[in-house]
């Protein structure tokens, strides 16, 4: 399923726990890893831009050296070095590279360039990430969030994203982890619409016909052996309610579309409230 | 390779954020321009204050270089018709600026022969025992260095080298107290070394630019008796709460040992100009130390007789001091004594005293802590010079006014509070350059930081009290 997935690592934050996860994908799916460590060009700029008054020109570029080829010894010598050492025990393919730049500009550069089919990063709220990532990524990108849960999933289908792989990527992980698989159909009636299989919102709906959508829904994914519970409220509150209730290992959760405010903009990016104020590991789909 | 390496620096853009700030800083100048002189203030005082609240915007938000801001006060009293041209630049000309000058070329020489690097092995191996001795050694080191360089340049210096013996004992970024600790170990031993002598950080110079201002002379071996102790009880203090909040999960260092000595070997023998500058470094302080108080001396110049003797010593070029000397940091300077200056000579500074004195308990212990409180919360957020520029004028007029508080025991007191910057990674240059080496994260910064920053709060508050006031008589 998932042939090659990246795992970009960032030089302001690095989590163990996403190569072990990666691991554990590759190994179920006979993917091919590739760890990418990306030298993290705003602390650099950040630094630059706190000595400037401070420290003559030169002086600066020279720290600028020093402190990427640290950076690229701590890349090859410790991160590359424990990782294959993992990879090669399992016998799994593995590449790495090392790449100077914005987090995310890097990360959407790379995919354009190789065909990745699933992202697997860490997360750390004060880390210069730009969630437009979340949105602009169209491959499957997973949030390690370093903290232990219950081997659960909790699968989220609404009526405010196409749900046409959320079940079943679900299920899937939850057949390659061996977690449990809770999944959901969040029914959000303060924005009545549906989402098509392209992502675009249809007109507003009357309730009634959002419940017929659903009950189809349910009814074709039972078809499939997928049995989906139904829930009526708020997309991010019953998200964040049923994630407390079940303590979950991982959300999945489909490219919402949730409604615009003025001027297009969203009323609040449910990707990005989730990921600041979650706890659990998050697997967006686009 | 697939690395590329961008060595030119980005430039601060015209961001709409940017000009937003500008504009904001015109409105509320031009709105002091429209407002009527307050009681006690003429039309120079009220726009000084304006000017003050800009710079105080200006360094925290840096919509444009630390420098520049200052170059803006510096035009700007001309023109708003607070003080004439010829006044604003004749308070620029005095001479801490040449001291900085004469210290940066000496801190240039140092760099240039690698001396820093062989006094920073050498620390660093008298503290090879154990790990918690090691990153102890680390904060001592850093300390000392930043006695004798600018701070910025000894966190350049010491986080490869951390990094290096962090790498040797492959200690995985983020995933080792130790890691944390050595990274963190650097900040703070910068942050608080500087605080020891006049060299350590621009804001030292400026604070006894500004007594001399109301004639006060500080030499530098006064400076020193009233510092040192505070880095003395400070250095172990932070550290503990370092070794507390993250106690080290590892015993063996005979990787770190095994790195430095092979850091030591690459340095080879000590060469003739290491000894020459070395020399030359010691001569300088000890004339700072004996003769700095002297009139016909003074901190410039002996500064720039140890310039003069590397240059007599061929240890040094002019290409050196070109490169070597960051003119950004004499123009902020510049900045930030007309700033003093102008706030002093149009009455603000007085008038400021008096309006926060008039609402608050006279009580002189208090106002102390505030003063204290103020500058470190300052400074965590602004540049470390900047805050102190803003803070000092007001200090000295507070101090004028209470007959408790002299103005020395002020202003020292907003000198040394301004270089405990702990808690956040932009609020010093030193923090920002060891968080680069990804070891620990922003929350771990800002965890320990307002720990040390509380607990150096409360040392600096007894140290005024009992030693300044009750052993030296400030």
């Amino acid at each position: 399923m998932f042939k090659n997935i990246l795992v970009p690592v960032s030089s302001e934050f690095y989590s163990k726990q996403v190569v072990y996860r990666s691991i554990q994908l590759a190994e179920h799916f006979k993917s091919t890893v590739t760890l990418l460590y990306i030298i993290e060009e705003k602390t650099i700029d950040q630094t630059e831009r706190l000595t400037d008054a401070h420290r003559a020109y030169y002086d600066r570029i020279e720290t600028q050296k020093d402190l990427m080829r640290k950076q690229q010894l701590t890349a090859t010598q410790i991160v590359f070095d424990f990782a294959s050492h993992l990879f090669e025990q399992k016998g799994l393919r593995f590449h790495h590279l090392i790449q100077y730049g914005e987090f995310s500009d890097v990360i959407l550069d790379e995919i354009q360039k190789k065909k990745y089919d699933f992202v697997i990063m860490g997360y750390e709220k004060e880390c210069m990430l730009h969630y437009r990532l979340l949105d602009e990524l169209s491959v499957p990108i997973w949030i390690e969030i370093n903290k232990s849960h219950e081997p659960r999933i909790l699968g989220i289908c609404t009526n405010l994203a196409p749900n046409q792989l959320a079940p079943m990527l679900s299920k899937e992980i939850s057949k390659a982890l061996d977690w449990e698989l809770l999944l959901y159909y969040i029914m959000d009636r303060r924005d009545p619409v549906a989402v098509d299989t392209y992502g675009i919102r249809s007109s507003e709906k009357t309730l009634d016909e959002l419940d017929a959508e659903r009950q189809r829904f349910i009814e074709k994914m039972k078809e499939q052996k997928i049995n989906i519970e139904t829930v009526v409220g708020g997309l991010e509150q019953e998200i964040m309610r049923k994630a407390r209730k079940y303590d979950p290992s991982i959300i999945i959760l489909g490219r919402e579309q949730k409604r615009k405010g003025a001027l297009g903009l969203p009323y609040g990016n449910i990707k990005r409230k989730l990921m600041e104020k979650c706890k659990y590991s998050l697997l967006f789909i686009n | 390779m697939p690395f590329r390496t961008l060595l030119s620096f980005q430039d601060r853009k015209l961001t709409w954020k940017n000009i937003f700030i500008f504009l904001f800083c015109f409105l509320i100048l031009f709105i002091f321009y429209l407002i009527p002189n307050p009681a006690g203030l003429e039309y120079g005082g009220k726009m000084m204050i304006g000017v003050l609240i800009t710079a105080a915007i200006l360094w925290i938000t840096e919509p444009i270089p630390l420098a520049v801001t200052g170059l803006f006060i510096m035009i700007l009293q001309p023109l708003l018709f607070i003080m004439s041209a010829e006044e604003v630049f004749t308070s620029f000309g005095n001479q801490a600026v040449f001291f900085l000058i004469g210290a940066f070329i000496i801190a240039g020489a140092i760099e240039k022969h690698g001396l820093h690097r062989r006094l920073a092995l050498g620390f660093l191996k008298r503290f090879e025992n154990s790990p918690r001795s090691f990153t102890f050694g680390i904060m001592i080191s850093c300390a000392f260095l930043s006695f004798l360089m600018p701070e910025h340049g000894v966190a350049a210096l010491f986080v490869p080298i951390v990094t290096s013996i962090l790498i040797a004992m492959r200690i995985m970024p983020r995933d080792s107290n130790f890691g944390r600790i050595s990274m963190l170990a650097v900040a703070y031993g910068c942050s608080i070394g500087s605080l020891g002598t006049l060299i350590g950080g621009a804001r030292n110079p400026l604070t006894v630019s500004e007594l001399a201002h109301i004639g006060i002379t500080v030499s530098f071996f006064e400076w020193m008796i009233m510092s040192v102790p505070v880095v003395l009880i400070a250095l172990p203090l932070v550290w503990f709460i370092l070794q507390l909040a993250y106690p080290i999960e590892i015993n063996d260092i005979g990787m770190a040992k095994q790195e430095i000595e092979q850091q030591v070997l690459l340095q080879g023998k000590i060469s003739k100009n290491e000894i020459k500058v070395a020399l030359i470094l010691a001569f300088t302080i000890c004339l700072w130390i004996l003769f700095s108080q002297y009139t016909y001396f003074g901190l410039a110049g002996i500064a720039l007789l140890g310039g003069m003797l590397l240059f007599l010593t061929d240890t040094i070029n002019w290409k050196d001091v070109e490169r070597k000397i960051p003119w950004g940091i004499i123009l902020l300077y510049g900045g930030a004594i007309t700033l003093g200056f102008g706030m002093k000579n149009t009455g603000a500074g007085s008038w400021i005293a008096t309006l926060i004195l008039s609402n608050v308990n006279g009580n002189p212990y208090m106002i102390l802590l505030a003063i204290i409180v103020i500058t470190v919360l300052l400074t965590n957020i602004m540049s470390n010079t900047g805050a102190v520029a803003v803070l000092l004028p007001i200090g000295l007029a507070i101090a004028s006014e209470i007959p408790d508080i002299s103005p020395l025991l002020s202003a020292m007191l907003i000198a040394l509070a301004g270089g405990l910057a702990f808690i956040f990674v932009i609020a010093t240059p030193a923090n920002a350059i060891a968080y680069s080496s990804g070891y620990f994260s922003m929350r771990d910064l800002a965890k320990t930081g307002v720990v040390a920053n509380l607990i150096c709060i409360f040392i600096l508050f007894a140290i005024a009290i009992f030693y300044w006031m009750g052993v030296l008589g400030l």
